[in-house]
């Protein structure tokens, strides 16, 4: 298997595009659904009424976290071919309170507000001129902006390295701390707004507490067992490496930092495709 | 309320569909989802066409619009296409397409049109400061368990619950 695909050359630029933008009518499709095309519903979190975004949201992070791990655990993708964000933590908390601040005062966030514009909601056009323009002011104080803009850059860093724990334990936390704030909103949270379920769905407690032990057991599961196997695989991997980089036609990046067991490298089986990976896309413009 | 009207799913089932998208998006792409690139690409686009000298010379947009460029055959405006589509599509099927300015019983529609302006406008910036949005960094960046990511997320949601009350009237 020769994944993630694009970045493995399984597929050209074209199939890839095409791809993404499936994936984003997938993407605009299930928003919808959620309801995330109402402001009004977008913001109701904030007033403590309707806890729809983040159910949605942290169960959205749980499964593509959950699947991420497991993929490369089990060595069905490269990891170092999936591109990682880097940190800006002064910036990004700025950046995070300015949207905040936007997303209070506009009713939506930018995927959103495009879901939200193609429903019809005039407000949601008036937002999206307002991103247009906000991104041009940022653009054209970009050199003035430069200290905020890199305050605090720290390269690729992830929770599992900063905390030294396996990124299974530390996704299993996560999923610990997702079931601990569903249960929190479903058993505290405002039942005035009745939240309508999926195909009438009853969600009664004894379904929801069937669903939370699934998800637990779930995440319990592949985040323990990730764990294990990422100690496993590090070990294996740190004596091997050298040899297999003199052989190595273009690995010029080879020297991966000693991170903290995350599941740096899968099993043997998938060697990196003869022409390295590619990058679809800068991480820089990336959101 | 329009009887004809499809209901919202189920959150947590939501939460799962959406999750599964950039879980694929991972796999096929070897990156997550995101929306407020797009528009980094529209301003090159038409910075481009509309101020070619200037958008040369802006050392933001020149990495988007360089020579011979295309900044709209890029992964983020065919994705932000697909969403605005799936968007449409959604509201479309569940009969919720309506021409409307959505607010508060209490709000009034200028108000409601100027804040959605300033606060789009708020957001433009944020996102270019934190590289990416909702999408690209609490969604993406999250399930990859990134610092900045979670740094991010937790800051919007404190923000937007710090200055909820002031515009409590845009909503309820």
């Amino acid at each position: 298997m020769n994944a993630p695909l694009y970045p493995a050359g399984a597929i050209g630029e074209e199939a890839a595009l095409i791809a993404i933008f499936f994936l984003g009518l997938f993407f605009g499709f299930f928003l919808e659904r959620a309801g995330f095309g109402s402001s009004k519903k977008l913001t109701s979190i904030f007033y403590f009424r309707d806890w729809a975004v983040l159910r949605v949201m942290f169960t959205a992070i749980v499964v593509a976290m959950l699947g991420l791990l497991y993929f490369t655990g089990i060595g069905w993708m490269i990891p170092d071919a999936v591109s990682q964000k880097e940190t800006f933590l002064g910036a990004q908390v700025v950046g995070g309170l300015l949207l905040g601040a936007g997303f209070i005062l506009g009713g939506y966030c930018p995927g959103t507000s495009a879901v939200a514009a193609a429903s019809g909601k005039l407000d949601a056009f008036a937002y999206l001129a307002g991103m247009f323009f906000g991104t041009f002011l940022f653009t054209a104080g970009y050199d003035v902006l430069q200290p905020l803009y890199q305050w605090g850059a720290m390269g690729v860093k992830t929770l599992p390295e900063v905390l030294g724990l396996q990124p299974g334990i530390v996704a299993a936390a996560v999923v610990l701390i997702a079931i601990a704030a569903f249960a929190a909103t479903e058993i505290w949270g405002n039942p005035s707004t009745a939240s309508p379920r999926a195909w009438q769905l009853r969600l009664t407690p004894h379904s929801a507490a069937a669903g939370f032990a699934v998800i637990l057991a779930f995440g319990l599961i592949v985040g323990y067992g990730m764990a294990g196997r990422a100690q496993e695989v590090a070990a294996q991997n740190a004596p091997a490496q050298p040899p297999a980089a003199a052989v190595g036609t273009a690995a010029p990046q080879t020297a991966t930092p000693a991170v903290v067991a995350a599941p740096v490298s899968g099993p043997a089986p998938i060697a990196p495709p003869p022409g390295g990976v590619r990058k679809f896309k800068k991480g820089k413009s990336c959101s | 309320m329009n009887h004809s009207e499809t209901r919202y799913w189920n959150p947590y089932l939501a939460g799962v569909a959406i999750g599964l998208t950039l879980l694929a998006a991972f796999y096929v792409l070897g990156t997550g989802l995101g929306a407020s690139g797009a528009f980094t690409q529209f301003l090159a686009a038409a910075g481009q066409k509309l101020a070619p000298a200037w958008t040369e010379a802006n050392h933001y947009l020149r990495q988007y619009a360089a020579e011979g460029k295309n900044p709209l055959k890029d992964w983020m405006t065919f994705q932000f296409a697909g969403v605005f589509l799936g968007g449409l599509l959604g509201a479309l099927t569940a009969g919720r397409l309506r021409f409307e300015v959505e607010r508060g019983p209490r709000a009034s529609v200028r108000s409601r049109l100027l804040l959605a302006f300033v606060g789009g406008a708020v957001t433009g910036i944020a996102a270019r400061l934190a590289r990416g949005c909702t999408s690209g960094q609490a969604l993406s960046g999250g399930a990859q368990l990134s610092l900045g990511s979670w740094a991010f997320m937790m800051a919007v949601f404190a923000a937007a619950f710090a200055l909820a009350r002031f515009v409590r009237r845009q909503w309820q």
